[in-house]
């Protein structure tokens, strides 16, 4: 069989069965599980190495071919499917944890290292350290979820995991490789963004526009030996957004999430609970807390179980707190949230397999109000309002997820999941809040609202890092020709 | 009886979190046969409250029925927090939270005694 002129331009970039062409992946590689655009590429790399990174590069820049880096491809914005056709990479084995750090707590990481594998090689090494985990499958990758700025289980003592990054290596479409952080400096290991001039940003959120990152350096965080995660059932979204705001001051706890009461139905296996029992709580609040030893946990314990009482002797209505340990014996679904990473199959495990959100960070001072909005508009389109509300970097922000799941063989189905999300994007724009992870049609409506000698600037920045225009070209509105 | 049908819940998708709790451990325990013997005996309502949420439960010698909210007509109620519930189910004795007043109980403390074995959290080890 001739070769097409995809396995002639990259036949020698990477070995013959790890160049696909076949109609089979290259549907597969052209949707994800949300309402995108499907978008076919031409040809699939399955990329392992370096080498391999840079001579995919060499050839796409030569002929202008558009690169998609890939890896779990479950970033729920349809960012790795084609927008103009080319080379997806897949850089699911391009994996190798290349350096683990004790002492100054940094991991050194390829694209494909996943937050299932650093767990188990941390705790392979009897390591006490951990990452801020997502809540998200353990295949997931810790680069892409790092440069896509997620956030974490640890997110609200250290912000979004784009700022646990210390250093990046990046090829750029003109051949050069770059390094950031105190990485820039040779030999200097990547211990931290300071105090050089700080080109990480470059690479962050940008999703690929701007070259292609080989390697990170990211902070790991000390595990402490005394945990628990409890449960808060709290009878409205004002009690929990009140107590997320003053439990976040605390300085206490690893992570607060509220998820709203359709979680609990699905996970009984309720596929789309549209109606609540007016007395059931609104939300379950889970609340991380970790400690050194058992007198310190005692604290924190003690913090919490006062600030609850506050809030009850104030008139708010919500239970005292259950240990997840307990909940799990009477209701085994629930330990899906025992251990991060962890697959919530509920969300994706049922007929036509559709999930997409909103996903957005925002002011916490402002939660209550787009809530609510987010609330009728999800009603309106009639899906449960399923909402995850998390505080952030100590209260100062916060993340506020509206999550559908839909069929994605139901074309109506699909259609409304887009139109929804066009209503809750224009909302929360308008209450103050920003979508990241932006899908291209939600970029379309953000760009709008960005000040104009900003989008200006990361034109001409895209110009400089990118002129050839093959990286993950279709996105932020970036491209030379297109329109702004 | 068809064991599909002897745990039956009104209106599943608006059932609070309390009544699917409930509803799977009702579940697992009927397919054992010694609390399938003593459902054939139970006839009658109980209503369970946890903080603002409520179920009814109804026995009719065959199966049993979950509701949402209180109905009329029960033999008695149970009222506590959820989690002084759950201790329950996991096994920790009814008069000890009854004193501790974690619980409260009103209407025949018998028929509450019978239907226990129900909505125990089963041990891995018992016997179906």
């Amino acid at each position: 069989m001739t070769p097409n002129r995809y396995e002639r331009l990259f036949g020698d970039v990477v070995p013959e069965q790890r160049l696909v062409t076949d109609e089979a992946t290259l549907s597969r590689f052209s949707r994800d599980t949300t309402e995108a655009e499907p978008g076919r590429p031409d040809v699939v790399l399955f990329i392992e190495n370096a080498a391999e990174a840079e001579a995919a590069v060499r050839v796409a820049a030569e002929h202008r071919v558009p690169l998609i880096p890939r890896i779990a491809g479950t970033n729920l914005g349809g960012l790795s499917i084609p927008v103009r056709g080319g080379a997806i990479l897949d850089l699911t084995g391009f994996n190798r944890i290349i350096d683990i750090n004790e002492i100054d707590m940094i991991a050194v990481i390829e694209p494909g290292v996943t937050f299932g594998q650093l767990v188990a090689e941390l705790k392979r090494r009897q390591l006490p350290l951990t990452i801020g985990i997502p809540l998200s499958p353990p295949h997931t990758s810790i680069m892409a979820n790092c440069l896509l700025d997620g956030l974490g289980n640890l997110s609200l003592l250290y912000g979004t995991m784009g700022e646990w990054i210390t250093g990046l290596e990046v090829l750029l479409s003109t051949g050069q490789t770059i390094r950031t952080g105190a990485w820039a400096v040779s030999d200097v290991p990547p211990f931290a963004r300071a105090p050089l001039p700080d080109l990480t940003g470059l690479f962050v959120s940008w999703q690929g526009t701007t070259g292609l990152v080989t390697k990170m350096a990211v902070e790991l965080k000390p595990k402490l030996a005394f945990r628990r995660r409890l449960f808060v059932l709290t009878y409205n979204r004002r009690t929990t957004y009140d107590l997320m705001r003053r439990l976040a001051r605390q300085r206490m706890f690893d992570d607060i999430g509220g998820l709203s009461w359709p979680t609990g139905k699905m996970m009984y296996g309720i596929e789309r609970p549209l109606e609540r029992d007016p007395d059931e709580p609104e939300f379950f609040t889970y609340i991380d807390l970790s400690a050194n030893s058992e007198a310190e946990l005692s604290i924190k314990l003690d913090t919490m179980t006062r600030i609850i009482a506050e809030q009850r002797s104030n008139g708010a209505e919500l239970e005292d707190p259950l240990d997840l340990d307990t909940i799990v014996k009477v209701a085994p679904q629930f330990e899906k949230f025992a251990e991060f990473p962890t697959d919530l199959e509920f969300l994706t495990q049922h007929p036509g397999g559709g999930l997409s959100w909103v996903g957005t960070y925002g002011p916490m001072s402002r939660f209550d109000r787009a809530a609510d909005l987010g609330i009728e508009i999800m009603a309106r389109y009639r899906f449960p309002p399923l909402i995850v509300s998390r505080p952030m970097k100590g209260g100062h922000f916060g993340v506020l997820r509206f999550i559908e799941t839909f069929s994605r063989d139901d074309d109506k189905e699909v259609e409304a999941v887009r139109r929804c999300n066009a209503e809750l994007t224009t909302m929360v724009l308008e209450q103050g809040f920003i979508p990241y992870k932006t899908p291209v049609r939600t970029t379309a409506q953000v760009i709008p609202h960005l000040w104009p000698g900003t989008h200006q600037l990361m034109r001409r920045l895209k110009e400089v890092l990118d002129p050839y225009q093959i990286m993950n070209p279709g996105r932020w509105g970036l491209d030379t020709e297109e329109e702004l | 009886m068809d064991p599909a049908n002897r745990l039956k819940i009104v209106e599943p998708e608006r059932m609070s979190i309390l009544g699917l709790m409930l509803s799977s451990i009702i579940r697992s325990n009927l397919d054992r046969e010694t609390v399938l013997k003593r459902v054939a005996r139970l006839d009658g309502k109980v209503g369970v409250t946890a903080g603002k949420m409520s179920i009814t439960m109804a026995f009719d010698r065959s199966s049993v029925t979950l509701t949402r909210g209180l109905t009329s007509g029960l033999r008695a109620r149970v009222n506590g927090s959820l989690d002084s519930l759950l201790q329950v189910s996991l096994g920790k004795s009814l008069l000890n939270v009854y004193f501790s007043k974690a619980v409260s109980f009103s209407g025949n403390p018998l028929f509450l005694i019978k239907i226990l074995p129900l909505i125990r959290v089963p041990a891995a080890t018992e016997p179906r």
